[in-house]
């Protein structure tokens, strides 16, 4: 605001008074003086009351209230006019604004108190007219940014809501840009659920799936070893039968007379060699084909057998197991080093068996150019342990090395006997338990393979949700 | 001479030449009736469909398999055992699965044995042999039968 104008309205001489504004203790926000109007603003702080000490007043003429005063500095030659600004009514009731006037004493002489009367009219007015003005304006600004707060607050409680828009002011454009972001806030929310909905669903979809299919898997391995089976106790049962007639039909052959020397040649390669030969082929493979079938009639019990999670000490489980391949290690010359091996969490035959299989493994694929040391070991991270079984035999392909732990896969080159079953089993054991096998391998340097077992608690926990999931899904 | 019949009711017949065969050979002379499924077996017993108003021996003894079409061994278990009139008769499971939920599945409704077809020769020889044997003093005079 222009005081001087709108002094000028007032009063003929305006450039002989002088205005000035201070906040609460009396620090100039208006320096009275022209060249210092916005001291404030640059740091240099005054206090009006430096200028205009109270001692050095003549008269003082109170309004009631202070800072609602006329004073002559006779002193100065000056003249003193003060008003107070409140802004109580805003719920400010400790902030004000003093607003002054001063005019020159040469000036006030000539007019006498009239003036200063008058002078102080002018501030009253200035002082009524600024706080219509401020609070005006300041309601024009103030409400819609409360009105903005209110919005903000009821969206962080998580309403949906939109910020009226009037006129095209600063604020306006403030509850404009608001609702903008309100409606982009809005659209990713709804998207963020979407999203959140469709993964659930998907997670869901998949369960349902994993759970179909490991079903089915069960249900055809069990299918499957039973149902090949039966075949097989025919094909044995038969060849038997025919050896048991081969053994008649040999008696008979025996006591026939008059057969050409050539015949009875033929019969006797034919009864003693050909026949036999055959029908031990055909038991033979049915043997295999059995034990290929009870490989994997065991495998799909591991899926069903319900763990026993306890503690259990993995330095008895590798005794016993060395203790039982005690006759190979010894046969084959083999080394075993076994570190420090902790009590871990865990279902005890499952971990025998991965023991027994890591070990069987490490020893069957030793290589035959230097004595075999397999380094059996572990180290317990974050309550994680992890199993490690070193050793330094034939090792294994790097594109081979996803492959191992595939059903029926073997990998290189084939000297010992072996279903290819045992890593895939070791793996679905690991898995039951919550834990991780991997293998880290080179050709011709050895192998390390390691598994992992979790802490009890996420043991437990994962065997519960993969329970749940199963229970939830049955119904 | 106690004149038991068996009924052997298997859907392989390749299975139930075998069992036949070796049950003979351990000196079974008992009659044996084939069944090839499990509803054949239950008209024949309770005396319908097929079977209608036919008669049946005094003394039978079922041997019976799990896993068959139309009517599946547990099912002629249930059957049988659950009819005040047929659950005495003796029933002898006699299959390739040896799942220990179906084997405790079996002895829950009420078989009398269970007996697991070993895939060897040898071992089925021995298997039936001891069966035969096993039947025979089920069915002694002496045992009530």
């Amino acid at each position: 605001m222009n005081f001087d104008i709108f002094a000028s309205s007032l009063y003929e001489a305006p450039e002989n008074i002088f205005y000035f504004l201070t906040n609460e203790q009396g620090d100039y926000l208006i320096h009275p003086l022209p060249d210092k109007r916005l001291a404030f603003e640059r740091n240099l702080r005054a206090n009006y009351l430096d200028d205009f000490p109270k001692q050095k007043a003549r008269k003082l003429s109170v309004d009631g209230r202070r800072d609602h005063l006329r004073a002559f500095y006779p002193g100065m030659g000056l003249g003193l006019a003060l008003d107070r600004l409140s802004f109580e009514d805003w719920g400010l009731p400790n902030r004000f604004f003093t607003l002054g006037a001063v005019a020159k004493l040469s000036v006030l002489k000539e007019q006498s108190s009239d003036l200063l009367n008058r002078l102080f009219l002018l501030v009253a007015l200035i002082t009524v007219v600024l706080v219509l003005v401020t609070m005006v304006f300041a309601r024009r600004v103030t409400q819609p940014i409360r009105h903005l707060t209110a919005l903000a607050n009821r969206i962080a409680g998580g309403e949906v809501v939109e910020a009226p828009v009037q006129g095209d002011d600063e604020i306006s454009q403030l509850a404009g840009a608001f609702n903008t972001m309100l409606a982009r806030l809005n659209a990713s929310h709804t998207e963020l659920r979407e999203v959140a909905d469709s993964l659930e669903e998907q997670v869901l979809e998949r369960t349902r799936d994993l759970v179909d299919a490991n079903k089915e898997i069960r249900n055809f391995a069990y299918i499957v070893s039973h149902d090949l089976r039966s075949p097989l106790v025919s094909i044995q049962g038969f060849s038997g039968e025919l050896k048991e007639d081969l053994a008649d039909v040999k008696t008979i052959v025996g006591g026939v007379k008059g057969l050409k020397e050539n015949q009875r040649k033929k019969l006797d390669e034919l009864l003693n060699n050909r026949i036999p030969e055959a029908l031990d082929f055909i038991d033979a493979s049915a043997g295999n084909m059995d034990r290929l079938i009870n490989s994997i009639l065991n495998l799909s019990r591991v899926g069903r057998r319900d763990l026993k999670i306890e503690d259990v000490d993995s330095r008895k489980i590798i005794g016993e197991n060395l203790k039982a391949l005690v006759h190979r290690i010894e046969a084959d010359g083999v080394k075993v080093v076994t570190g420090e091996m902790p009590v871990v969490q865990a279902d005890a035959l499952a971990l025998e068996q991965i023991f027994l299989n890591l070990l069987d493994n490490a020893i069957k694929y030793l290589s035959p150019d230097r004595p075999g040391i397999i380094d059996v070991s572990a180290e317990t991270v974050d309550k994680t342990t992890v199993f490690h079984f070193k050793d330094n035999g034939a090792g294994i392909a790097k594109g081979d090395i996803p492959l191992i732990f595939d059903l029926f896969k073997r990998v290189g080159e084939q000297e010992t006997e072996g279903e290819g079953m045992g890593l895939n089993y070791v793996q679905t054991l690991v898995r039951r338990m919550g834990g991780r096998i991997w293998c880290d391998s080179e050709l011709g340097k050895g192998s390390i393979f390691s598994f992992s077992l979790p802490e009890e608690a996420k043991l437990r926990a994962s065997l519960k949700e993969i329970t749940r999931q199963l229970e939830g899904y049955k119904e | 001479m106690n004149p038991v019949t068996i009924l052997l009711v298997e859907d392989d017949p390749a299975h139930a030449a075998l069992i036949e065969r070796n049950l003979k050979r351990s000196g079974f002379t008992n009659d044996v009736i084939k069944f090839v499924n499990g509803k054949q077996v239950t008209d024949y017993i309770f005396s319908e469909g097929e079977y209608a108003g036919e008669k049946h021996p005094k003394h039978m003894l079922v041997l019976l398999d799990i896993n068959m079409p139309v009517m599946n061994g547990a099912e002629v278990l249930r059957r049988l055992k659950g009819n005040e009139k047929t659950k005495d008769i003796p029933v002898i499971m006699l299959t390739t699965t040896d799942d220990q939920t179906e084997i405790d599945n079996c002895y829950r409704i009420g078989c009398n044995a269970y007996v697991v077809k070993p895939v060897g020769h040898a071992g089925f020889t021995k298997v039936i042999k001891d069966l035969g044997l096993f039947v025979n003093i089920m069915m002694s005079p002496t045992n009530g039968g």
